[in-house]
């Protein structure tokens, strides 16, 4: 039984391989090999604390990395993804194979597998979980993209099943290997969407025990899980009994208690806080999130930014190494493209990217911006300012304003709620945004600009730019599809559309007798191989 | 002559009963008007909050996948019952008050009373504590002022609790976390576990409320002191314990009584500050999360829980004030009388 | 002069003195730019050269203390002003009406109370934006409950002076009544309590800049200087303990100065 394995993934992927090269040093490699099952004498059980509530378990739902984190324990995917080479495994499919206009993809699902509550796999099973993400609609915005254009799950029979698509989706491959498309039971799936929020079944080698919201979620490990993919280190049951995670907000009592032993592992330990957890008494876990990096994403409709000299000069304005300094990570690098290093498909474009104050602005002063008294450029009595609306990362946009004031631009700040920024994406009522976008597929440029897409953040009018998206979501040759991002990257990365801020590192952290834990493709935690050696 | 305070003790239960219902009924009536006015000028400033609550809602759980499409967010509107016209959801949500709808959350999707019932009991717990911990100390100092001789000595007792009021909580919270928890490592810095997790963020609390009580207390106090009965008391020769004891602290006890009314009523507001501070669930951190997110529901059903107890406890402490001082039942009765 | 037999009293004055100049022209205190880095010295410990070392952007955090002042205090000060002005009308209003007026306006500042302050005030600034004007305004309808009960039991008390009954025998009207008689006898109780709800607006202003509440960075607002020293509690302490201390002296300077007015001992 063969399955495509398509040679060109790897070559898309050599770039995330040296990027992750640097990465993994950091922290993956030192528990990487827990071949021996745990002592006996050592209760496997680790308390995991965990940054904010996770509001809704459903990996469906769900994209925040929080409440992935849990969900990634109790639901598998069809497939899996080497988050190294980029490779496309098996999982609870053990076969596929995707049509040459990739309108149709058919699955073989593995056999013996069954869900906590004890009902098994079936291809009906699967059907159901693909139509309740397509009638969900707006809250499982996330999975519902990877199956654009669902049409339907033709069931041929219990273990076999091809799924339909009205046009090319060529990110559904890899988005089979996403927590988005989790399996869930049947139970599960019939729910309505705030139930399922609450109480979710699956395949995974862990089960929900309890979630108290603001509080803390258990699980309990699941005798009998024997179809872990083969990236993982070990087969049968998670070493794992239990694992606990309290919700702490506080990021200084999560580092406190780490230390003080309260905590075994710590979500999202503040970069400042990076230097303190080095030592031979910690592991670190850092893994740069792909997609496209924290940027300022601008509205080209909007006073000077439809300039593309002003755009340029503000790129250039920016000293990414310092921000990285200042407000990211040491296992992290300044990002020197519009996709992240540890995305497939990114191309270096350093050069585009370089700090260059002199160049920036003469930029400006060529396109008739005079200094004026405050230090701040001017042209008719207009004085250059952008507000940048904004949601988290509040730093970077803080050494960012501090960055561009000195070369004569003045970045205003909108700080707001998580609500607020999306109904001001949704209005398109602001000058420019702050944020990243975390998605395993280039295809995450046309997301985030492309004018057909529904949710853009970046408001541009450009034909050629419209072309090349549109042409990369529909060419399934590797090498072509390749080619087109790079010209997409470049495009953008020149005419300043999206200007990269930094490069988020995931970064958490645990006391050196926990080993074990790896990261997926997404950049979210599998405990499947955790286990505690030392006391 | 028969005094009124003769004729009150000997008056009929029939008589004495109606008395209080007279004094109660008013009492309950406007207990209940507070409520309602409360419910309603909240349903006024929510809606007034611009923002979109379904978005807010998808934005916790889509992260930066959040969908704006106008189509599915009107879907999801009518949902949860966001497209009625204002009047309608005003009513609704009000009648749903008296059979224990609070509505859900838009926010979690969970029943807003199942919320609030799980943030009350932390709240309360640190509430408690907070105002044991207060009246306790202020008493301390109060005593310790009224009995210290030299008067300089006086003149820096009475200094120091002021100083709770002054210092801003997150202040407290932060030093306690620093040298208790990091520090010493005698008290968790977070969570709401165990009796151990409600003592630093109640001696946060109980600072500013000691210190209230500490001003009204020991006013009452100093005033009482001066007073003819306790002159009287003091020529008499009764010992100084048996003065402070039977007489000043007991008429020093009506405005402690409603300051600790009012301190009910600000502590179940919960405290947001001292709440995000220790990283604990409760109904102050309900509060700011449900404002940031739009949730209307969650908003209006904290409020009509905290009115409620705030107007409990003010017709509690009038009741008290009818018990406590016999001559407000005095004057009760001869109102009754003069109607006669 | 009596002041100077009051050490307490005499303290406070110069605080206030000090922060007078911080809020009016901040630049002639504070060393450096607040807004800018002052090189790669992070989260300096406080030295000669930074008396409250340096935040993690490596900026002066004395400077932006001083720079704060004027943010913090000038909102403090509009929330007073709105919530007295506000509930004085209201006090004297209904307390000169009288009658079922006065009863259901009465009950509606129960309701003001009622509401938990740092709700009210929550909702009027994520209402009408973040800013000064807001926060005073939101901080200022809390306190404005407190006036209007003190306005109208001033009023319910000199109303029933046989002086009064006089004017209004004589056919002196209601305003001018108010006015005359009522506003000043009012004022001293007004005056005393304005300054203790100075104390706790400058609290509440700086709780609420604390929980995000406030002007948008890099603002040095006190209580988001606070905020933002939060995560580095365990490592670099001073970030928050040192502006929580500032506020803390200046609330026990105004609180001083109140309780001097109010006549206390």
């Amino acid at each position: 039984m063969t399955h495509p394995r398509p040679r060109a993934a790897r070559r898309i992927a050599l770039p995330a391989l040296a990027g992750l090269a640097v990465l993994t040093l950091a922290g993956c490699a030192g528990g990487a090999e827990p071949a021996a099952a745990p002592d006996a004498d050592l209760a496997q059980e680790i308390v995991f604390a965990l940054k904010e509530d996770p509001t809704c378990l459903d990996p469906q739902q769900t994209s925040v990395t929080t409440s992935l984190i849990v969900g990634r324990q109790i639901a598998d995917s069809l497939l899996d993804q080497d988050p190294d080479t980029g490779e496309i495994v098996p999982w609870l499919a053990s076969d596929w194979e995707a049509s040459d206009d990739l309108t149709s993809y058919s699955f073989t699902l593995r056999d013996g597998v069954t869900f906590s509550d004890g009902t098994a796999l079936t291809s009906d099973v699967v059907a159901a979980n693909f139509d309740a993400i397509v009638g969900l609609g707006a809250s499982a915005s996330l999975a519902g993209g990877y199956l654009a254009g669902y049409t339907g799950t033709e069931i041929a029979d219990e273990k076999t099943f091809t799924v339909t698509f009205s046009a090319p989706n060529v990110q559904f491959q890899q988005g089979a290997t996403t927590m988005s498309l989790g399996i869930l039971s049947a139970e599960t799936v019939a729910a309505p969407a705030e139930a399922r929020c609450q109480s979710v079944v699956g395949t995974g080698p862990f089960v929900l025990e309890s979630y108290v919201p603001n509080s803390a979620v258990e699980l309990v490990g699941r005798d009998g899980y024997d179809w872990a993919s083969e990236l993982r280190e070990h087969e049968g049951d998670a070493y794992l009994d239990a694992i606990s995670f309290p919700i702490i907000a506080e990021p200084s009592v999560r580092t406190g208690g780490l230390e003080s032993g309260e905590y075994d592992v710590i979500q999202d330990v503040p970069y400042v806080d990076e230097a303190r957890f080095g030592t031979d008494a910690y592991r670190l876990y850092a893994k740069a999130n792909p997609g496209v990096p924290n940027s300022l994403v601008l509205n080209t409709t909007r006073g000077p930014l439809a300039d593309e000299a002003v755009r340029q000069a503000i790129s250039k304005a920016l000293d990414r190494e310092q921000i990285n300094l200042l407000a990211g990570s040491l296992s992290g690098s300044a990002p020197t493209s519009v996709l992240t290093s540890s995305t497939p498909g990114y191309t270096d474009l350093g050069d585009v990217l370089a700090y260059d104050l002199d160049a920036a602005q003469e930029l400006l002063e060529d396109a008739g911006w005079t200094l004026g008294d405050d230090g701040i450029y001017e042209k008719a009595g207009q004085p250059l300012t952008l507000t940048v609306t904004a949601f988290y990362a509040q730093d970077v946009l803080e050494a960012a304003q501090i960055q561009l004031r000195e070369a004569g631009i003045d970045l205003q700040l909108k700080m707001v709620s998580a609500g607020d920024f999306f109904g001001a994406i949704a209005s398109g009522d602001y000058d420019a945004v702050g944020a990243a976008l975390t998605r395993t597929d280039p295809d995450a440029l046309r997301t985030l600009l492309s004018s057909a897409s529904s949710s853009r953040w970046g408001i541009v009018e450009d034909a050629e730019l419209e072309a090349l998206l549109q042409e990369q979501a529909q060419t399934a040759d590797p090498d072509a599809r390749q080619e087109l991002v790079d010209d997409i990257q470049r495009i953008v990365a020149e005419r300043a559309y999206v200007i990269p801020t930094l490069e988020t590192v995931q970064l958490h952290a645990s006391r050196a007798g926990v080993e074990g834990i790896t990261f997926d493709s997404a950049s979210r935690l599998h405990l499947y191989d955790t286990q505690v050696v030392s006391r | 002559m028969v005094s009124p305070e003769q004729r009150a003790a000997s008056a009929p239960t029939g008589e004495r009963a109606r008395t209080i219902a007279r004094f109660l009924i008013p009492k309950i009536l406007q207990c209940l008007f507070v409520i309602w006015a409360t419910y309603t000028v909240a349903f006024l400033l929510m809606h007034a909050l611009p923002g979109d609550p379904v978005l807010a809602a998808l934005s916790l759980r889509g992260g930066d996948a959040t969908s704006t499409d106008p189509a599915e967010l009107d879907a999801l509107r009518a949902r949860y019952g966001l497209d009625g016209p204002l009047w309608q959801q005003y009513l609704t949500g009000f009648f749903g008050l008296f059979v224990g709808d609070f509505g859900t959350s838009i926010a979690t999707g969970e029943p807003v009373i199942a919320m609030v019932g799980r943030a009350f009991p932390h709240t309360a717990a640190v509430a408690v504590f907070a105002l044991v911990v207060g009246f306790v100390c202020a008493l301390a100092f109060t005593v310790w002022a009224y009995i210290a001789r030299p008067a300089w000595m006086r003149d820096v007792v009475t200094q120091i609790p002021p100083l709770g009021i002054a210092i801003p909580a997150f202040l407290t919270g932060l030093v306690l976390i620093s040298v208790f928890s990091f520090g010493l490592g005698w008290f968790p810095a977070s969570g709401t576990s165990g009796f151990a997790s409600i003592v630093l963020p109640g001696i946060t609390l109980a600072l500013p409320t000691g210190a209230i009580f500490f001003q009204v207390f020991s006013a009452a106090v100093f005033d009482a002191g001066a007073s003819p009965f306790v002159l009287t008391a003091n020529a008499k020769g009764l010992a100084q314990r048996t003065v402070v004891t039977r007489h000043v602290l007991r008429n020093a006890l009506l405005p402690s009584i409603t300051i600790i009314g009012l301190q009910i009523g600000y502590l179940a507001g919960g405290t947001a500050v001292v709440e995000t501070v220790f990283s604990r669930d409760g109904i102050g951190r309900l509060t700011v999360d449900a404002v940031l997110a739009r949730d209307i529901n969650v908003v209006m059903g904290v409020v009509v829980v905290v009115a409620s107890v705030y107007a409990v406890v003010t017709l509690i402490v009038d009741g008290l004030y009818g018990v406590i001082d016999p001559r407000t039942r005095t004057r009760l009765l001869r109102g009754k009388v003069s109607a006669r | 002069m009596t002041i100077l037999r009051r050490p307490g009293l005499l303290v406070a004055a110069l605080v206030l003195a000090v922060v007078a100049v911080a809020v009016v022209a901040p630049q002639l205190i504070a060393p450096y730019d607040p807004f800018a880095s002052v090189g790669s010295a992070r989260l300096a410990p406080p030295s000669a050269e930074h008396l409250f070392g340096t935040d993690h952007l490596a900026r002066d955090v004395f400077s932006r203390v001083v720079h704060g002042a004027q943010l913090s205090l000038s909102a403090a000060v509009l929330a007073v002003i709105a919530g007295l002005v506000i509930g004085s009308v209201v006090g004297l209003v209904t307390g000169y009406v009288g009658g079922p007026v006065d009863f259901v306006i009465m009950r509606f500042v129960d309701v003001l109370i009622a509401i938990p302050g740092i709700l009210l005030a929550l909702i009027v600034v994520a209402s009408l934006g973040f800013g000064p004007l807001s926060i005073a305004l939101g901080v200022g309808l809390g306190a404005a409950g407190s006036f209007a009960r003190i306005m109208r039991a001033q009023v319910l008390r000199v109303r029933a002076e046989e002086y009064v009954e006089a004017a209004r025998t004589l056919g002196v009207r209601g305003p001018v009544v108010l006015a005359r008689h009522v506003l000043p006898n009012a004022a001293r109780p007004i005056i005393a309590m304005a300054a203790m709800e100075l104390a706790l607006a400058i609290l509440s202003v700086s709780a609420l800049s604390f929980l995000g509440f406030g002007a948008q960075p890099p603002a040095p607002e006190w209580g988001a200087l606070v905020s933002a020293g939060r995560d580095f509690v365990a490592t670099a302490p001073w970030l928050s303990l040192l502006p929580g201390a500032v506020i803390l002296a200046v609330v026990l300077a105004v609180n001083s100065v109140a309780r001097s007015i109010r006549g206390d001992r």
